[in-house]
């Protein structure tokens, strides 16, 4: 394999320390994040559509010796390295970037609500086609959505680019549904989702933007929400990361893919990030030398929303 | 596991019947598995430790404190688990709330108020580990009621609705899911295994072992045995006492007020972890707080394993 | 007659502009609405969203953060800034169904009759939406 190879490479060459990668996890579609430190590992190094991780977030976990790292980037990983160098929490000379064409996240908790005990084997992604058990099924309708709604599959900062180029498939607007309800019902809907979450922190844990050595939700001095988790708490919560990452979330999906109960919490991040798209012309983890819609401010931005 | 004298056959009706008019919930794992009309909960610890409760209301006149204590009630409640679950609410969490002193008041009125109805396991799942940790998928441990669902309808034992003796077919159906389960049961871990991690404390393996976890509180919110708790306030003048789960992955978990901190590292956290469930626990209660339900595999962001963890650590120390 | 239900309004006023608007209103003895409480902060660029949020949770109806009109910022470019957040957290708001609730305004310290209007404007449009859908779940802890 194409990625296996360069890998090994970077390795035997001591061009880097190690490499931030996925290999298979215990169950069926499952991956876990590796950190490829001999050139024997790299035998488990793979690359399927159910490497959900965002590898960007493990910049944090590294060893004291890893100075120099590759990353196994798709198109999202690599938008969230572009913010982190952004916000100087790494430098790219400390960076290898591994790119590899993504085709785009497979949803297995809908694979697993389809299929019942699906085995790994039984499933491929051929082109715009998923094969499962040898029927064929269109790929798009068992994406994330965040890959639904993904322009950029590729990584758009990299030493190298793997894999063969296909054509972005049209994107799709995953908000729209929401968008049509009224208000009310948009309310119930989230209020139903917030009221499932048990605030375990996993989306905050999972997101590679939110490397806050306090986070705001476990502040005390001040204190803006409650442990417990209510709906007031949880609302407050969820919104306030949805701040914190305005102009910041490359909108990988990771939050909603780590979120043990599968709420929806990325809806949040992808409607910020549409308002950012939209007014300010903004997309995160485009440039290294762009600034942040917030540290920054036009004389005649849009002010409509106020009196 | 034996064929009870005592054990007789219901119909799946028969024995939702008998549940009507009861206050009766159902744990995720055995919900996934019968079908069955009961309101679902993660967990028994969501009855007995749930996660917002009020232990007293207080608020401030005439310059001093009022404060009213909380009860909950004992209202009887019916509570369908799995063995794992059961034995983690008799060999923990009683361990834990009833049978250490103080003994944990609103802990105890929930927990008089509850009945276990275990739901026996046909098969081990993709996660199961029960009985490397001295469980048994057939384990009536702290039930009133056992139940077995097989092709023919509903092997039951103890408390539940009359049913007759199951016939020599039956009989050799209920032997043959014994079997199997004997088969295809995993090992125990090693009886010393709470000693060898005790002494492997300072292993530099534990940074390998540890790498990957994300120091989330998915897998210790959603375990059944895992009971650490905060106690937090809300409101200044007039408020209550509110008691949530805490995680030992957080941070926040062992800062001190003087604001060191013993934990500071995600790897020393998840450490403090495997060990509590298998070695201070252990060496001090006499079993493991671990009850081998395999959820934390399951909910884990990055699928990351206690049970490959101790057995990577047993093996170095051994 | 008077409604029954009264909205509380939490109002984050610049302490240059609108908290003098303000000052104005009471001292030119212009009526307002009594549903405002008031904070005053150095400048509408240094209220976080968090404090909006924090507001809402602890049993606001709706908030009003008012600032120094565009460039006339005593810090020269503050309320540009809270301007961007503000929008941001405005569509959020709206995306999630509790639009109407969360209101800005610009209001210079000779303008304590718009202050009023806006005063007026903002508890009406709270009054319409009714109380807010997080303070329902509050548990009350009881009258001493």
């Amino acid at each position: 394999m194409e990625l296996r190879d360069a890998a090994r490479k970077l390795l035997e060459e001591g061009t880097v320390q190690g490499i931030l990668g996925y290999r298979r996890g215990s169950l069926p579609f499952r991956t876990r994040p590796y950190l490829f430190r001999n050139p024997e590992d790299i035998e488990d190094l793979i690359f399927t559509p159910f490497c959900t991780v965002n590898l960007a977030r493990y910049l944090f976990h590294l060893p004291r010796d890893c100075r120099k790292v590759a990353v196994v980037a798709k198109g999202c990983d690599g938008r969230s390295l572009v913010v982190l160098m952004q916000e100087n929490q790494v430098r790219r000379e400390d960076l290898y970037i591994l790119g590899v064409r993504c085709p785009g996240m497979v949803d297995r908790r809908k694979l697993e609500e389809r299929w019942e005990r699906l085995g790994e084997e039984e499933v491929c992604v051929a082109g715009e086609t998923l094969v499962v058990r040898g029927v064929a099924y269109p790929l798009s309708s068992f994406l994330e959505p965040s890959c639904r709604r993904c322009r950029h599959r590729s990584p758009l900062v990299y030493d190298v680019l793997l894999g063969e180029e296909a054509p972005l498939p049209p994107r799709e607007d995953v908000l729209s549904e929401l968008r049509c309800l009224p208000p009310g019902e948009r309310w119930a809907f989230f209020a139903r989702e917030f009221s499932r979450c048990i605030r375990c922190y996993a989306c905050r844990n999972a997101c590679p933007m939110c490397y806050c050595k306090e986070c705001f939700a476990e502040s005390h001095m001040p204190s803006f929400l409650h442990p417990s988790p209510t709906l007031r708490d949880t609302f407050v919560f969820h919104l306030g990361r949805a701040m914190h990452l305005a102009g910041r979330c490359v909108a990988c999906g990771a939050c909603e893919r780590a979120c043990p109960l599968g709420i929806p919490i990325a809806t949040l991040f992808f409607a910020v990030a549409e308002t950012v798209r939209e007014h300010f012309a903004f997309e995160a983890g485009m440039d290294v030398a762009a600034l942040a819609p917030f540290v920054t401010y036009r004389e005649d931005d849009p002010d409509a929303c106020i009196q | 596991m034996r064929v009870s004298s005592e054990g007789r056959i219901v119909s799946y009706e028969a024995f939702l019947g008998w549940f009507e008019g009861k206050r009766v919930f159902a744990t995720e794992i055995v919900s996934s598995r019968l079908r069955l009309p009961f309101p679902v909960l993660p967990t028994p610890k969501s009855l007995l430790l749930p996660q917002r409760e009020v232990l007293y209301r207080f608020f401030w006149e005439k310059r001093t404190w009022n404060i009213t204590p909380a009860f909950p009630s004992e209202e009887t409640v019916f509570l369908l688990c799995a063995p794992c679950e059961a034995r983690a609410v008799v060999r923990v969490l009683d361990a834990v709330f009833l049978e250490s002193a103080p003994q944990d008041t609103s802990y105890a009125r929930r927990r008089k108020g509850l009945t276990l109805f275990v739901v026996g396991c046909t098969f081990f799942g993709a996660t199961c580990f029960c009985t490397r940790v001295g469980g048994s998928p057939l384990s009536s441990e702290g039930a009133s009621g056992f139940v077995l669902s097989l092709p023919f309808g509903m092997y039951l034992e103890g408390e539940g609705p009359e049913g007759r003796s199951p016939g020599p077919l039956e009989k050799e159906e209920l032997e043959r899911v014994l079997e199997h389960l004997k088969q295809s049961a995993p090992p125990p871990f090693p009886e010393r295994t709470p000693e060898y991690l005790f002494q492997a404390f300072g292993e530099a393996s534990w940074e390998e072992v540890a790498w990957g976890c994300l120091n989330c509180g998915a897998c210790t919110f959603l375990c059944p045995t895992c009971f650490c708790f905060d106690l937090a306030p809300e409101g200044r003048l007039r408020g209550a006492m509110i008691r949530t789960w805490d995680s030992c992955q957080f941070p926040k978990f062992t800062l001190h007020a003087s604001s060191h901190n013993p934990r500071p590292h995600p790897l020393q956290r998840v450490r403090q972890r495997i060990l509590h469930k298998f070695s201070y626990f252990p060496l001090r209660k006499g079993c493991f707080s671990c009850v081998g339900c395999g959820r934390c595999v399951l909910v884990c962001p990055v699928n990351w394993s206690i049970q490959e963890a101790v057995e990577r650590m047993v093996s170095g120390a051994q | 007659m008077r409604p029954l239900w009264e909205p509380k309004i939490v109002a984050f006023l610049c302490h240059w502009c609108s908290y003098a608007g303000a000052d104005l209103a009471g001292v030119s003895r212009i009526q307002y609405p009594p549903n405002i409480r008031v904070i005053r902060v150095p400048c509408s660029g240094s209220v976080d969203p968090l404090y909006i949020l924090k507001a809402l949770r602890e049993g606001a109806d709706g908030v009003l953060v008012s600032g120094c009109h565009p460039g006339d910022c005593h810090y020269l470019s503050g309320n540009y800034f809270a301007r961007r957040k503000f929008l941001v957290l405005h569509e959020l708001l709206e995306f999630l169904g509790l639009g109407g609730r969360v209101h800005f305004s610009w209001v210079s310290a000779s303008e304590g009759e718009r202050f009023a209007r806006v005063v007026a404007s903002v508890v009406a449009a709270v009054q319409n939406l009714g109380p807010s859908p997080l303070v329902k779940e509050q548990e009350p802890y009881g009258t001493p």
